[in-house]
């Protein structure tokens, strides 16, 4: 039985129109991976290791709050390096890490520890897929693939201070490093799921460690960028790493979302605290100079220690500015276990408010 | 400074020194260790190379990062000219008895992994003078209270990029009170999720929002602490 045919259908409907035009009302998603586990009551270990525990407790919480999008939910960060062997940090109660301490590359000798791996037999692949293949059974809608982008998944296995000094040091070291990461694992492991899943139109990469001001712009564009691109070549055009942050910081903000472009294509992507200091206009003339869609994402922080009154303020601010004309999503960042589910439903319900296209 | 004309021996002290500066600044660690040879060659005490060369210069480097002017890369450079100046001086400074501008003790809380922050603070109170033992990741209370019972320092610094791990940073203060000695070391809290009333409302001394402001922030309560 399709329990949440109807739900997600309606939704990824929405979002498309969203993307493309005005919708009925301005669609929702957000990040719920950790409220969930909390949610079901379920040990953490459990939950990101058990491909129905993961997915169906997932959509629960989604369609629980009226979420209009649905993906499926896990530590993208992780599961690509754990596969290789980097050590792992897993917790009770929290999502599973990479331990820094322990980084499985130390030098250009482990290099060869970065080989391809067996997607039907290491580490997490095969839950991944088994996971994917419940959501769209269950949802009637084709998932979002996933996958840690090239640097951040290099941080996870060289760590993060060592991984910009090779950067600026043993640039050779450096070059090799990424281009096994992106020939030899990620590439091999995005097709691979699109083997599975054809008909899938987004795969999207997880890239939060390479914000500034923990890159400069600089490396961004030499670093970064190129080796996106080069997975865009390798696997598709439908590719994108959206999640950087820090533009608040720099001078001329627009640079750094200049390069989001290059990464994205299709869509443009702010979230706090960038857009709470640079204010929604500033995104919405960006995306409308560039002819593209918004999607503003409203901050964990923010959402798990602000009153629901400020909650639905931002987000009503945000809908109002981003939402004119259409062509916008909201994206709730991080719905964390400790966030109160007040806060959730005063998000939703002001987006059920203040969202509608009249 | 990697300019070949430049020839230490004939240069005035004073511009040695801002020359240390601009190359830690840069991060070209061998320059700065030839100046900092340069400068002890010349009679300067280590102490005075310490604070008019190094801490002078990572001064610079934490004013440019807070004002967005510098990045973590840059940071992590100069840091590595500090190290290299400081490898020479660490141990003449330990033989000279020289006083250190202060002790912390810092760590990621309990649950938290997140280091890349706490680690920029460290180098960074380093180059401000500091003795800095860093306790790594996911420390417990028993992790904290050991190291200040070893090391006895002046601050403890506590790191969170969770929402969910923060907490943890009032369990530690607790513990500290129960322990009496809550009065006798500053209690400076960071993290992405932080701000000023949560560490008001944990009770640390203060909350700092990057390593710049840690550092100023210490300097301070350094300044406070002796005066007394």
């Amino acid at each position: 039985m399709q329990k949440y045919l109807t739900t997600f259908q309606e939704g990824a409907q929405r979002y498309a129109a969203a993307m493309s035009g005005i919708p009925d009302r301005v669609p929702v998603y957000a990040q719920i991976h950790q409220l969930a586990f909390k949610e079901m009551g379920v040990n953490a270990r459990d939950f990101y290791s058990q491909a129905r525990l993961m997915t169906l407790g997932a959509l629960e919480i989604y369609q629980k709050y009226g979420l209009d999008l649905a993906i499926v939910d896990y530590d993208v960060y992780n599961v690509e390096a754990e596969a290789l062997g980097q050590t792992m940090i897993w917790h009770d109660d929290g999502t599973p890490d990479t331990d820094p301490t322990k980084p499985l590359i130390t030098g250009p000798e482990d290099l060869p520890k970065i080989k391809t791996p067996d997607f039907e037999n290491d580490g997490r692949f095969a839950m991944i897929i088994e996971a994917h293949e419940l959501y769209r059974r269950e949802t009637g809608v084709e998932p979002v693939l996933q996958f840690c982008a090239p640097f951040s998944f290099a941080v996870n296995i060289r760590g993060f201070e060592n991984l910009v000094m090779d950067m600026l040091m043993e640039p050779d070291f450096a070059r090799h490093l990424f281009d096994r990461i992106i020939e030899e694992v990620l590439a091999p492991w995005i097709l691979y799921q699109k083997k599975h899943f054809p008909n899938a139109a987004s795969v999207s990469g997880s890239d939060a460690t390479a914000s500034v001001p923990l890159l400069n712009l600089k490396m961004i564009k030499e670093w970064v960028v190129p080796g996106i691109q080069r997975l865009r070549e390798l696997c598709g055009p439908e590719l994108s790493v959206p999640n950087w942050i820090g533009e608040h910081i720099l001078r001329k903000p627009e640079e750094l979302l200049d390069l989001k472009l290059e990464v994205t294509g299709s869509f443009i992507e702010g979230q706090d605290p960038d857009v709470e200091n640079l204010g929604p206009a500033f995104y919405k003339t960006y995306a409308q100079r560039h002819d593209v869609p918004l999607v503003l994402g409203v901050g964990a922080e923010f959402l798990a220690l602000a009153t629901p009154e400020a909650i639905e303020r931002r987000v009503k601010h945000y809908i109002e500015v981003g939402g004119e004309n259409g062509r916008f999503a909201l994206y709730l960042c991080n719905i964390g276990g400790n966030t109160p589910v007040e806060n959730l439903k005063a998000a939703i319900t002001a987006v059920r408010t203040y969202g509608v296209y009249t | 400074m990697s300019d070949d004309e430049i020839n230490l021996q004939e240069m005035p002290i004073a511009e040695i020194l801002e020359l240390m500066g601009e190359d830690l600044y840069d991060g070209y660690a061998e320059e700065v260790v030839e100046e900092v040879n340069e400068c002890l060659s010349r009679g300067m005490t280590p102490y005075d190379v310490l604070t008019n060369g190094l801490v002078a210069g990572m001064d610079v480097v934490g004013v440019d990062f807070r004002d967005g002017i510098l990045f973590v890369p840059e940071v992590l450079m100069a840091a590595r000219a500090m190290k290299a100046g400081m490898s020479i001086l660490r141990p003449l400074l330990a033989e000279t008895g020289a006083q250190k501008v202060g002790t912390m003790v810092i760590g990621t809380v309990k649950g938290d992994i997140h280091d890349i922050g706490k680690n920029l603070v460290s180098m960074m109170m380093e180059g401000a003078g500091f003795e800095v033992i860093n306790l790594g990741i996911n420390n417990d209370v028993e992790s904290f209270l050991g190291a200040i019972e070893e090391h006895n320092p002046d601050i403890l610094g506590m790191s969170a990029l969770l929402t969910t791990t923060m907490p943890y940073m009032r369990v530690v203060i607790n513990a500290l009170k129960e322990k009496g000695i809550r009065n006798e070391i500053v209690v400076l809290v960071g993290g992405a999720p932080l701000n000023d009333a949560f560490a008001e409302d944990i009770e640390a001394d203060a909350y700092c929002r990057d390593a710049a402001v840690a550092v100023e922030t210490a300097k301070k309560f350094m300044q406070i602490r002796q005066s007394v």
